[in-house]
């Protein structure tokens, strides 16, 4: 078991809507990668900003005519942050875990990978992580993100 | 032989963020009776990997596809031979990729183009430009459950409207944007795609796209063609300007189990040309009837209006065009 990857990175607004790349290098084979990515907070906690975001949106994209089936702004609440993961080896784009969970658990093998990724060898040679920063809403997120390399019979430690 | 199948066009599984299980979601459209269905998980093929290799798991024909789920929309993008990365695409650099993807033989509609966007949902609204709408070849002109009370779907609407208008010749498709299966079942449309010899297969329904051959409806099938001198035209083609006869065939008695819980009723089927109505014909049951037309260059559509869902007046379904040169 060797972490190759541990980084710690701060989202802000500004980051909303653009990829930020992390490539590391594996120096031989592994059995199984292991990702974990975690990002806090998921939740716009205040709602006053939520509120004036939901409404501003609803103006923006509901015509007129139709906006009184759509003026309850809590059925829009609450505002969350979403960050994706999506993989590459080499220049092989390996997918996607596009779901709104703030905190994932993937694993990347020959002999099957988690949903989103599809199975491929945890092989020597350069892998980029690419965090797809859909929406930062008010105060920054933290973002953590951890590699593990796994040798055959080595099980993810789920303290990590 | 061209033959009309009845498929669902977006449709998730757990491996983006839909609850079902490839197998779960093949099981749903099964019972919904439909001929195919086109999976278009979020920014990942890996189901479509898992169902190369567990292909006991599709009971129904599944169409290879991925939804780009950009921050600047989200496009459907089928049959592509190989990956092009939806993570480089900028709002005004989208045809580049277009052309990427049509020269890997895949196909592109635009999904829910005037959905709610950021930052409820980023990128469901359309943002990108597109500079050649030639590049486009279908549009998600109906999203969602229960279609016909959608006002972005009356937004997508004329949307392709305007396109057609514009001359461009772009397909009409509906799509559930299916996620999951609620207690509750809702009303679905379909999207109808016009095969050769009934084939529902990747390859087939990206050429019958290509083609134009679709059409949308939230219950009856429908058949319309054009006949000009010793020539039979339907949805898709092209004929030349001027006096024709035409022909359409509304029939509520196919897959009508799934619909006809949902009060839906044609009561007018009408023509429009060029965005204009030239031809207004009450309906009740099967319909089926032959009318003059005097052509002008463009494109011809037929439309069906009448109940759904406790609502009168609403359109229902729709055809992609028949071209006139």
């Amino acid at each position: 078991m060797k972490k190759i990857l541990n980084q710690t990175l701060v989202l802000k607004p500004e980051n909303s809507k653009t990829n930020v790349p992390l490539s590391f290098s594996l120096e031989k084979d592994y059995e199984r990668l292991f990702i974990r990515y975690r990002y806090f907070p998921k939740k716009v906690e205040d709602m006053d900003q939520a509120k004036r975001e939901i409404l501003q949106a609803l103006e923006k994209y509901v015509p007129e005519e139709s906006r009184a089936a759509y003026s309850g702004w809590r059925d829009y609440a609450p505002l969350v942050n979403l960050v994706t993961l999506s993989l590459d080896y080499e220049k092989e784009y390996l997918g996607c875990a596009h779901r709104h969970a703030p905190e994932q658990k993937h694993i990347i093998s020959a002999a099957g990978s988690s949903p989103g990724f599809v199975p491929h060898p945890a092989a020597a040679g350069n892998w980029k992580i690419v965090l797809n920063v859909h929406a930062i809403i008010g105060n920054p997120v933290t973002c953590q993100v951890e590699v593990i390399g796994l040798e055959k019979g080595e099980a993810p430690d789920d303290s990590i | 032989m061209i033959q009309y199948k009845a498929l669902e066009m977006h449709s998730h599984t757990l491996h983006s963020d839909g609850n079902f299980t490839p197998e779960e979601l093949c099981r749903a459209a099964k019972q919904l009776q439909l001929d195919g269905i086109a999976l278009t998980d979020h920014n990942t093929l890996s189901a479509h990997a898992y169902l190369i290799s567990h292909p006991e798991a599709s009971r129904i024909p599944v169409v290879t596809g991925i939804e780009w789920t950009t921050f600047f929309g989200h496009m459907l993008v089928l049959g592509a031979e190989s990956s092009i990365d939806w993570r480089d695409a900028m709002p005004d650099t989208l045809d580049h990729y277009l052309k990427e993807i049509r020269a890997v033989n895949g196909v592109t509609g635009i999904a829910h183009p005037f959905e709610i966007g950021s930052p409820l949902c980023t990128g469901c609204h359309w943002d990108f430009a597109v500079h050649d709408w030639n590049l486009i070849d279908y549009i998600e002109v109906w999203s969602k459950a229960a279609p016909t009370t959608q006002f972005d779907n009356i937004q997508a609407f004329d949307m392709w409207t305007r396109l057609l208008n514009q001359g461009y010749k772009i397909a009409a498709t509906a799509g559930r944007d299916w996620h999951w299966e609620g207690p509750t079942r809702l009303h679905s449309a379909a999207t109808y795609i016009g095969v050769e010899n009934g084939e529902v297969s990747t390859r087939s329904i990206c050429d019958a796209i290509r083609a134009g051959r679709t059409y949308v409806t939230a219950g009856p099938v429908i058949d319309f063609q054009i006949s000009s001198g010793q020539q039979t035209y339907a949805i898709g083609d092209s004929l030349h300007s001027g006096s024709c006869r035409g022909r359409i065939i509304v029939d509520p008695t196919v897959r009508q189990e799934i619909w006809g819980d949902f009060g839906i009723k044609v009561r007018e089927v009408r023509i429009v040309a060029n965005g204009d109505v030239v031809l207004s014909m009450p309906a009740e049951g099967t319909q089926e009837s032959d009318f003059d037309l005097k052509l002008r260059p463009g494109w011809v559509r037929a439309e069906l209006y009448g109940d759904a869902l406790g609502e009168t007046e609403k359109r229902i379904g729709f055809t992609s065009p028949i071209y006139v040169e």
